[in-house]
């Protein structure tokens, strides 16, 4: 019963206030997770491809996360700036209510748009963390993607080239070739095979 | 000027697509597919054929997306949020005033609207034989705030949202891991690849 009444009150709750960025900052989450898992178990790919293509998806999710909850956010806040009576009454009764003509006809206009306005701060705040989101999604997240990824790839390459570098590479081939014009001796070969698997010695 | 942007905002509308997660999502992909694409085709440090490439995989993954989350996702998870509430939450008698959770939607479509514009769409021809039973359509039609029903809302929201993770994070990858390659290989993209060295990394 307890786990029912969670579930209750869960959904009430999303029922009463469904945030735009709930759903987007839930999908990027698992996103960010699943993505690169299943680009890592792709067995046909090149495995430096397949490592470079994970980090990359890795990243645009941990970008994304906390670009969406900040635009979102960041976008709804601007419904308190919106949301005064003088954005929903006549511009002209709005001067005279200012300049101090309190007749009956102006204090009822303005009374009706601050209704209007206090009616409309919760319509007005989703809207705009929605225009937040669809913000994020179609310019900062792509945009940012751009800027830091590259850089962060770039310098992931480069330390993995110097990794390769400092590695001693055994040519198998270079034994045979004569150096300086001349053959090595024969007992300088190794007779352990070079291919295949090992077993055992050294 | 910024009385009309707060009057846009106010839209009711507007306000219930930033609270429905499968109409929200369904935006947010569609915005997806043309801005990523378009950000990488601008990008000047990718070659011509890898940006080609790169730009025509994203928009190709992003149209699957949306194309698996609408036909698939969608339908099934808000009708099974629905159904399992109604047999979870046995103690709510709400659920059985519907017939499904397409009716609950247009319900709430209705009673998100002013007391005036619910009006004059319910006596609409499309809407004139809506929701005469269990009370619904005087309780649209008699009060200023109809009850909306936020346990069955979340619900469904959040059926729509396991969904549209399910979806997007986990089956969407795997399909287009299938269907993304044959459709660039289509469209002449992978082909190039063996001749220009197109980098598939990007």
């Amino acid at each position: 019963m307890a786990i029912t009444d969670a579930f209750k009150k869960i959904c009430t709750k999303l029922g009463n206030n469904n945030k735009p960025t709930y759903v987007v900052m839930a999908i990027a989450t698992v996103k960010g997770i699943c993505r690169p898992l299943f680009t890592m178990m792709d067995k046909k790919e090149n495995p430096e491809t397949k490592k470079y293509t994970a980090i990359r998806e890795g990243l645009t999710e941990i970008i994304a996360i906390p670009v969406y909850w900040a635009c979102g956010e960041l976008s709804g806040k601007f419904a308190h700036l919106l949301a005064k009576p003088k954005n929903f009454m006549d511009k002209k009764l709005y001067k005279k209510y200012k300049n101090g003509f309190h007749n009956s006809k102006v204090i009822n206009a303005y009374e009706n748009a601050k209704e209007l306005a206090e009616n409309n701060l919760p319509k007005m705040n989703k809207n705009l963390m929605f225009i937040g989101v669809c913000g994020a999604a179609l310019f900062v997240i792509p945009a940012l993607c751009s800027v830091a990824i590259r850089p962060l790839m770039n310098q992931l390459q480069k330390r993995n080239a110097k990794k390769e570098q400092a590695k001693p590479v055994y040519n198998y081939y270079n034994q045979v070739l004569p150096k300086n014009g001349e053959y090595k001796r024969l007992s300088s070969f190794s007779n352990v095979p070079q291919y295949g698997m090992k077993v055992g010695g050294v | 000027m910024i009385s009309a942007l707060a009057n846009g905002l106010s839209n009711s509308t507007l306000a219930n697509i930033a609270q429905n997660t499968t109409a929200s999502v369904s935006i947010e992909t569609t915005l997806k597919s043309i801005g990523r694409p378009g950000f990488i085709l601008i990008d000047n440090e990718i070659s011509p054929a890898t940006k080609k490439y790169a730009a025509a995989k994203e928009f190709l993954y992003q149209a699957t997306c949306l194309a698996i989350y609408l036909a698939l996702i969608t339908p099934v998870f808000k009708k099974g949020a629905f159904a399992l509430g109604k047999k979870i939450f046995k103690d709510a008698p709400e659920f059985a005033k519907f017939k499904g959770a397409s009716e609950f939607l247009d319900y709430h479509n209705f009673a998100s609207k002013s007391k005036t514009n619910r009006r004059a769409n319910l006596i609409k021809d499309y809407a004139k034989n809506k929701f005469r039973h269990d009370g619904l359509r005087d309780e649209l039609w008699s009060k200023d705030k109809p009850e909306k029903y936020p346990l069955i809302k979340g619900t469904v929201e959040l059926g729509s949202l396991i969904g549209s993770v399910l979806g997007l994070a986990i089956l969407a990858p795997q399909i287009s891991h299938y269907t993304i390659h044959p459709m660039l290989r289509a469209l002449g993209l992978e082909k190039k690849q063996k001749t220009e060295k197109i980098d598939t990394k990007a």
